[in-house]
């Protein structure tokens, strides 16, 4: 049977199945209190366009080959039984095809629930590859040299199922559990890369006119991936005192544990000649890559709500979490340091959050809360690391955050309310592990510490125009930086300017760690000057600057949005929506002796849509979307600039925008046929513009060493259309 | 409908039979919710009778004045009024209840439950949002109960998120396979950003449970904040990244290769030579740490592809402390 028949054997067994349910629930005589519902639909679908025009449109549907089609087959039946109190919903949409969603949900009000649900989701990169690559997305996938490929979609497929379980056990105590597990399935885009000769690699020379000395390859990651997760909780909800126990497990088991490509012994240079690989760069690209470990998780959490009066209330949640890795080497293929069998990863974290708000007078509210969470790193310190010939071990990252928040909310007058709030946060990275080394970083620091303030007023100002303004400023700082000391461990600098033992010019003090000053502000109001008509205009700015003692790295960033919303109910038939937004963000970065960059992104977007009743039959609607995305890369110089810098950038004349426009039309139609039965016509037209210069540049495309190239189809025109037929008794 | 015929009969059924009996209770008048409905019967309000707040069955079943307030003055206008005084509470755009005070309503019944335990506080408590600003409760349907609905709710007021959820790279919210409380739980959560777990992380995790490790070869800010480096709303960037490669990796890294501006294949001098005579900026003997291979493809991920963190133990050099395998 071949794997087209095979799904098709599937999907009919599917809808067999789901028919055969659906009529084991048909209606039957109707009991005193008893109302059914049902619902059948029946239809049939398809993306039309060729397979390169709707990779897009098409990123989480299965119909991505030319043409396609699949049937359309849905149901729902729910049934209410008002004298037993119960509700029975069962609901399928998508049963026919790769994606499917199918859930049940059967209650008591106030006594029990059970729920199921069966999920499919498929996800297509919209990116194609294009590789002679034999066995893409299995584990040991065959690298061979060629420019004619074959082309190569990455599939990710995520299957999941669940239960859950909620019963009150009396008044006060209630219990709930549920259990999903999900099976994922495909592959996603990776590879490997090496460049030669390299001080972590002596053994391989570089490239000459005669061998090929680096290599980058395609190589797909393969998934087949199962993730479980069960949760429990048992609540008592007293008068005053609200508590619930948790248990929240995650488990998740891999199939694979390494990709281990075979290389062949001759690939393309980088001007595209097919040279044999210089001796160690082979097998180097030929070791395994490591594939995700298998890894656990749980928690326990206490949480819960005690409200010492109509007036004041205090909440809080105490939690500690365990997440391990064990997987061991030897299992997946690889030799580890001696005496070291697996990882020993083991983080436990301690969450304690308390709350409390209170009403003091009639117009003054506060509430201030108080957050700890240790994320303590107890994985086990071994020698992994080899550079040339000094070791040294890998690196805990224990993590201690702290914050506490007040807020006190002023009603001024009934109309207009006023709020203040200060929140102050620390974060403490623990002391380095000194046995480790880093690499490629300037500078790191072990604490960081954040003031915010904020401050907005809301107002009614009229029975048609309300509005709120708000802002916030907030100020990092941290403990001394921290230099590598060019081998193992870091040292605290007092004065990173120092000629002696600061920093070196052209270093970078990462955003997340370095000082900051962030401002924002919002604005909103909402205006509607008819009954029918409402109006909403939203605009918020922010601002983040860095000041670190580099100039060089991220030095600031600045983001700002608009949008004005409009929505008009023409009749009672008919109503009419639309809205314009408008949304910017710029940064500017550095590098020593290299670029100044100033990067934006103007991101514009309008939609209108209409929908209404045309006759006593039809109801009809449509809706237009369209986005408008430009990213500049403007390139200046840094005073430092070498020759060939100036020389490249006046040649190039820097890097071109990356654009993508995009319009979505969708329209339907519903004819009433009867009380029971309808028809039903869906049409999603969508044309985009996609200018990108990531997998290649005015014809010339990005190649891996082995050919492989990955390609998208600038402009892409698909439609999307169903016609489905639906019946609906009581 | 059937909770308001109910309450209307039992009212005037009380009534007649109280009149019937002769008691000097014969006289007393329609009081409670019975006496709401006098007016506002099923003309008046959307049908609800399918809605949570309907069945009959169930002890806890708020009515009229469970939400609204005795309303004394309301259902009974004084003579000396000329106009007829709202109820007690009322929830409209004209209510000039605070959010707290609406909501106290709806919490009178609806804090029992885990979910909601760490509203007051929370980023949605704290900026004024009420129960009624997303909940409908006079109705059958509920948008916010829908999780078809659910995210054009949300873009009500979250407009920067509606433009990122409409990029390329998105998670499958327009397609209607995720919704926004997949990921957050809008009545108060000790995460960030209403984060539904205990961290932006944690909520990852449930999906993306590959990426938490720990590994043999860490990368700091995966295990500190997935949202250091992604736009879990949507991003114009492959893998809804915020920054593209190298620029993103290069807010921390210094970097280590050639070519101080970024340049493309197909640009004049890269490949091929700016002019005659001249040599193009990558030849045969060029190193992989060129200018193409930094700004294209995978950028620093085409050597450094484990960017998430390794699991390899191996002492082989290169040995995969930096990411490569």
């Amino acid at each position: 049977m071949t794997n087209s028949s095979v799904r098709t054997f599937h999907n009919v067994r599917k809808t067999t199945l789901a028919l055969a349910l659906l009529a084991m629930l048909a209606p039957v005589c109707a009991e005193e209190g008893v109302q059914e519902i049902g619902t059948v639909t029946l239809g049939v679908g398809g993306l039309i366009g060729s397979s390169a025009d709707k990779t897009r449109l098409g990123q989480y549907s299965s119909l991505r080959g030319s043409d396609a089609s699949k049937g359309i087959l849905g149901f729902e039946y729910g049934r209410r039984d008002d004298e037993a109190g119960t509700d029975f919903l069962l609901r399928a949409t998508q049963l026919v095809g790769e994606t499917h969603q199918a859930s049940l949900r059967w209650t008591k009000q106030g006594d029990w629930k059970i729920g199921a649900f069966y999920d499919q989701i498929l996800r297509v990169d919209p990116n194609t590859v294009r590789t002679a690559l034999q066995g893409a997305g299995t584990t040991t996938p065959q690298v061979v040299a060629s420019t004619s490929g074959n082309d190569f979609d990455l599939r990710v497929r995520r299957t999941g199922v669940g239960v859950s379980f909620w019963k009150a056990i009396s008044d006060t105590v209630s219990t709930e559990l549920s259990l999903k597990t999900e099976q994922k399935v495909g592959s996603r885009l990776f590879g490997v890369g090496m460049t030669c000769p390299s001080l972590i690699a002596k053994a391989c020379t570089g490239p000459n006119n005669i061998q090929t000395g680096t290599a980058l390859l395609l190589l797909p990651e393969p998934i087949n991936a199962n993730h479980s997760q069960i949760e429990g909780r048992f609540t008592y909800a007293g008068e005053k005192l609200r508590v619930s126990f948790g248990y929240y497990g995650s488990f998740y088991a891999n199939q694979y544990d390494a990709l281990t490509p075979s290389v062949p012994g001759s690939l393309y240079n980088p001007v595209g000649t097919l040279l044999p690989l210089s001796p160690g760069l082979l097998s180097i690209l030929s070791q395994p890559v490591a594939l995700t470990p298998d890894n656990q998780a749980h928690q326990f959490d206490l949480t819960g709500v005690y409200a010492q009066s109509a007036r004041t209330q205090y909440n809080f949640k105490l939690s500690y979490a365990r997440a391990e890795q064990h997987q061991s080497f030897a299992g997946a293929g690889f030799t580890a340091p001696a005496g070291v069998t697996n990882l020993g990863g083991n983080v436990e974290t301690i969450l304690a959050q308390v709350g409390a708000s209170t009403r003091i007078t009639p117009k003054l509210f506060v509430q201030a809360d108080l957050r700890y969470e240790d994320r303590d790193d107890l994985t086990s310190i071994a020698r992994y690391n080899v550079i040339d010939t000094a070791t040294y071990t890998n690196r805990a990252l224990p993590n201690t955050k702290t914050r506490a928040k007040a807020q006190a909310n002023y009603q001024f007058t009934t109309r207009i309310r006023g709020t203040l709030g200060a929140e102050y946060e620390l974060i403490d990275r623990g002391v380095y592990t000194a046995t480790s080394a880093t690499s490629g970083i300037s500078a790191l620091r072990q604490k960081t510490d954040e003031t915010k303030l904020r401050a907005d007023v809301r107002a009614t100002l009229s029975e048609v125009f309300s509005g709120s303004i708000g802002v916030e400023s907030s100020r990092r700082d941290g403990s001394n930086w921290l230099k590598d000391n060019s081998g193992t461990g870091v040292t605290p600098v007092s004065d990173p300017y120092d000629v002696t033992n600061g920093f070196a010019a052209g270093s970078i003090f990462m955003p997340t760690l370095a000082n900051r000053q962030r401002d924002k502000f919002k604005l909103r109001f909402e205006w509607q000057p008819f009954e029918s008509t409402s109006v909403q205009f939203s605009a918020d700015d922010g601002r983040d600057s860095y000041k670190s003692p580099s100039q060089y790295g991220l030095s600031d960033t600045k983001t700002s949005n608009a949008a004005v919303d409009v929505t008009i109910a023409i009749s009672d038939a008919w109503s009419l929506n639309g809205y314009v937004a408008q949304g910017d963000q710029v940064l500017h970065q550095s590098r020593l002796a290299g670029y100044l960059m100033s990067f934006k992104n103007t991101n514009s977007s309008a939609g209108l849509g209409i929908s209404g009743r045309a006759a006593d039959k039809w109801e009809v609607g449509a809706n237009v979307v369209y986005m408008n995305d430009r990213n500049i890369y403007m390139q200046g110089l840094d005073t430092n600039a070498d020759p060939a810098s100036v020389a490249l950038l006046a040649g190039t004349g820097g890097l071109p925008d990356v654009t993508i426009h995009q319009t979505s039309l969708t329209l339907f139609g519903k004819y009433q046929l009867n009380d029971k039965s309808s028809l039903r016509l869906d049409l999603i037209k969508q044309r985009s513009h996609l200018s990108d210069w990531t997998w290649g540049n005015n014809g010339v495309a990005f190649a891996y060493a082995d050919g492989s190239t990955v390609w998208q189809q600038p402009d892409q025109s698909a439609l999307l259309m169903r016609v489905s037929y639906s019946y609906r008794w009581r | 409908m059937q909770i308001r015929r109910w309450i209307a009969a039992l009212g005037v059924g009380l009534v007649a039979t109280l009149g019937l009996s002769g008691s000097a209770w014969s006289a007393a008048p329609v009081t409670g919710a019975a006496f709401c409905v006098t007016c506002h019967d099923e003309d008046d309000l959307p049908d609800m009778s399918k809605s949570a707040h309907a069945r009959k069955t169930d002890a806890r079943t708020p009515d009229c004045i469970s939400c609204h307030g005795a309303s004394e003055t309301h259902a009974r206008k004084p003579a000396n009024l000329s106009v007829r005084p709202a109820p007690d509470r009322v929830y409209g755009k004209r209510s000039i209840l605070t959010a707290e005070e609406r909501s106290a309503a709806c919490q009178s019944c609806h804090d029992k439950d885990s979910k909601r335990a760490l509203w007051n506080g929370s980023q949605h408590q704290s900026g004024d949002v009420a129960c009624n600003s997303c909940h409908k409760i006079h109705a059958n349907s509920d948008k916010a109960l829908a999780r078809a609905a659910e995210a054009d709710l949300c873009f009500t007021c979250h407009k920067e998120q509606r433009a990122q959820a409409n990029k390329l790279s998105h998670h499958p919210v327009a397609e209607g396979k995720m919704t926004c409380s997949d990921c957050h739980n809008v009545h108060g959560s000790a995460g960030a950003k209403l984060a539904k777990r205990d961290s932006t992380n944690a909520t990852c995790y449930t999906c993306h449970a590959e990426k938490r490790g720990p590994f043999v070869h860490q990368h700091e800010p995966v295990s500190d904040d997935c949202a250091t480096c992604h736009n879990p709303h949507g991003s114009t960037i492959q893998a809804m990244l915020k920054v593209r490669a190298p620029m993103l990796c290069q807010q921390c890294h210094t970097p280590h290769v050639a070519g101080g501006v970024g340049a493309l294949s197909g640009q004049a001098g890269v490949t091929t030579p700016a002019a005659p005579g001249q040599t193009a900026l990558i030849t045969s003997i060029s190193s992989g740490k060129n200018v193409v291979n930094m700004w294209q493809g995978r950028s620093c991920l085409n050597c450094h592809t484990q960017i998430h963190g390794s699991n390899n133990p191996s002492a082989t050099n290169p040995t995969p402390q930096l990411m490569l395998r």
